[in-house]
């Protein structure tokens, strides 16, 4: 029993930094439908950054080092737009084409850490040591950090979407462009928007994970596959599904890893999806046609 | 208040507006009829920045605003009411017209607004927290020329606003604009049928495959 507990926790707490990726990659989708297969690398970006100023040149705290990569990954999707999504909005195929830009712009960041830092992996020091034993349930003091750190980080973009003025504006955009531009949203801005929040999101989300996982330039290919695969499950675009998603898929995965072993994880995914899918096309709550 | 000035307009190589040129009048509730498929709706989408114009002039309130787009027109007060309603399904009434006064500009007026849609129609405040996408027709119609009204225009645009209604409803619709005019608003309003709009408007243009021309109101039944 205790057993079954211990494996169900620590699937909810690994399930909400899953979910912070992946409704950074839904939130891109819904607005602009925009798969953005960079999101992985994004994701390696932000971790590989964070070790650096940790333990690589200046030492600097986990904490403050948050703070400070936080505007360079929100600069970092608004550049990605405007350098690279905007410039083939209304072309011929547009869909094909962010999807070769984005692959593109994955293979260039894997690429450009990998002439940067080496091939190797890496891994940051936990900001907390220890962990908190409770009826005979253990489970260490950081994960259960970045378990609130990441509830708040989804409540905080789900309170932007649902109450302010551009959170309003990023599903309108997301759920009919030209009714959004008929009342006077400027849409690249709410994409450039989208952007800045996904790649924070995803960025962080890196970071928090470095001492759990390791960094590696190639590493974002697990976590964008996991992030893509909650997102059809949820929904295409719907933040609700991703959420539900992100705690189905981690519990099931903590449990195949217990009892069957970890290389099960990824198809126990893929077979859940398979199944959702035939019985719900659009997902879990998958509203939008296309 | 609005001067086209021999526009053109284009889908890749089909050409849909040829040098259209309208006039209306600040006050003025002005019409322009035509059938199926005659660049209608691509007229009023071009005047409201929409879809782009490839050669011509389109002056409002006496500046220059051939090639601007939609959100800095809406600014300026010029704001289109889609035939297709355009509404942000999985959104509540209110959010929909909430976003209306998305702008700096309408956000000022928007509380004095709200009142003034809500009084227009009762239906829509009973409703607001009701998603678009549940709404009826006639419902949906009264929620596009709500938000329209929310963007606080000193022109109007609006595209069929009978597509798709009750001959009742369209009729309730058509006696709204009419009386927002009255109250002051200058309305540029496009139909396919001017039998409904008799004895409101104060011109009228037929469009003929992308060619406008002005008629007399009293033969316009020989517009059509
Ligand atoms: N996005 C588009 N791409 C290509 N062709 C278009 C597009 N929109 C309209 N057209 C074509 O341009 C012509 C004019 O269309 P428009 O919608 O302006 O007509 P309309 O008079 O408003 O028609 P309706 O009464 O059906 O609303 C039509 O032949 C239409 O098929
Ligand atoms: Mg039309």
């Amino acid at each position: 029993m205790t057993q079954i507990l211990e494996i169900l926790i620590s699937g909810i707490t690994q399930g909400a930094v899953y979910c912070v990726v992946a409704v950074g990659l839904s939130l891109v989708y819904g607005a602009s439908r925009i798969l953005n297969f960079a999101h992985g690398s994004l994701y390696s970006l932000g971790g590989f950054l964070a070790w650096y100023l940790v333990a690589g040149g200046p030492g600097l705290p986990l904490w403050l080092v948050v703070l400070l990569v936080l505007p360079v990954l929100a600069l970092t999707g608004i550049g990605i737009e405007r350098a690279i999504i905007r410039p083939l909005r209304g072309s011929d195929n547009w869909k094909i084409n962010t999807i070769m830009v984005t692959l593109g712009l994955a293979f260039i960041i894997e690429n450009g850490l990998q002439l940067v830092f080496g091939p190797g992996t890496r891994t940051i020091a936990p900001f907390v040591e220890g962990s908190l034993s409770v009826g005979g349930i253990t489970i260490t003091w950081y994960k259960l950090s970045i378990f609130v750190i990441s509830l708040a980080l989804v409540g905080a973009l789900e309170f932007f979407l649902s109450s302010t003025r551009y959170g309003q504006a990023v599903r309108a955009v997301s759920q009919d462009m030209q009714g959004a531009n008929q009342v006077g949203i400027n849409v690249n801005q709410i994409f450039g928007l989208t952007f800045a929040l996904s790649v924070v999101l995803t960025g962080i989300a890196g970071i928090l994970l470095a001492p759990v996982f390791l960094v590696s330039p190639l590493g974002g290919w697990v976590p964008f596959l996991k992030a893509f695969v909650i997102v059809v499950l949820g929904g295409l675009g719907s933040t609700k599904g991703a959420f539900v998603a992100a705690f189905i898929l981690a519990v099931l995965e903590a449990f195949v890893i217990f009892y069957i072993g970890p290389s099960w994880a990824m198809p126990a995914w893929l077979l859940m999806l398979i199944i959702v899918l035939m019985i719900r096309p659009k997902g879990l709550f998958g509203v939008w046609e296309n | 208040m609005l001067e086209v000035d021999g526009i053109n307009a284009f889908y890749s190589d089909f050409h849909v507006l040829h040098d259209a040129s309208l006039k209306v009048n600040k006050g003025e509730l002005v019409a322009v009829a035509g059938a199926n498929g005659h660049g209608k709706s691509t007229l009023l989408k071009a005047i409201c920045g929409l879809t782009p114009i490839k050669s011509g002039g389109i002056r409002f309130n006496g500046s220059d605003i051939a090639g601007l787009k939609a959100p800095q027109l809406v600014g300026q007060g010029l704001v289109y009411v889609a035939e297709d309603r355009r509404l942000f399904p999985d959104m509540t009434v209110l959010e929909n017209l909430q976003l209306g006064a998305y702008l700096p500009a309408a956000r000022a007026a928007e509380k004095h607004n709200l009142d003034r849609v809500f009084s227009l129609y009762p239906r829509l405040a009973e409703r607001r927290n009701q998603l678009c996408r549940s709404l009826s027709g006639g419902e949906a119609q009264m929620v596009a020329l709500g938000r329209g009204l929310m963007s606080d225009p000193t022109l109007l645009a609006i595209d069929e606003p009978s597509l798709g209604l009750a001959p009742n409803l369209t009729k309730t619709m058509l006696q709204t604009v009419s009386q927002l005019n009255k109250d002051g608003l200058t309305v540029l309003i496009v139909e396919q049928s001017l039998a409904l709009l008799k004895g409101m408007i104060d011109r009228v243009y037929s469009i003929e495959e992308g060619v406008l021309r002005e008629t007399d109101t009293d033969n316009m039944q020989e517009v059509l």
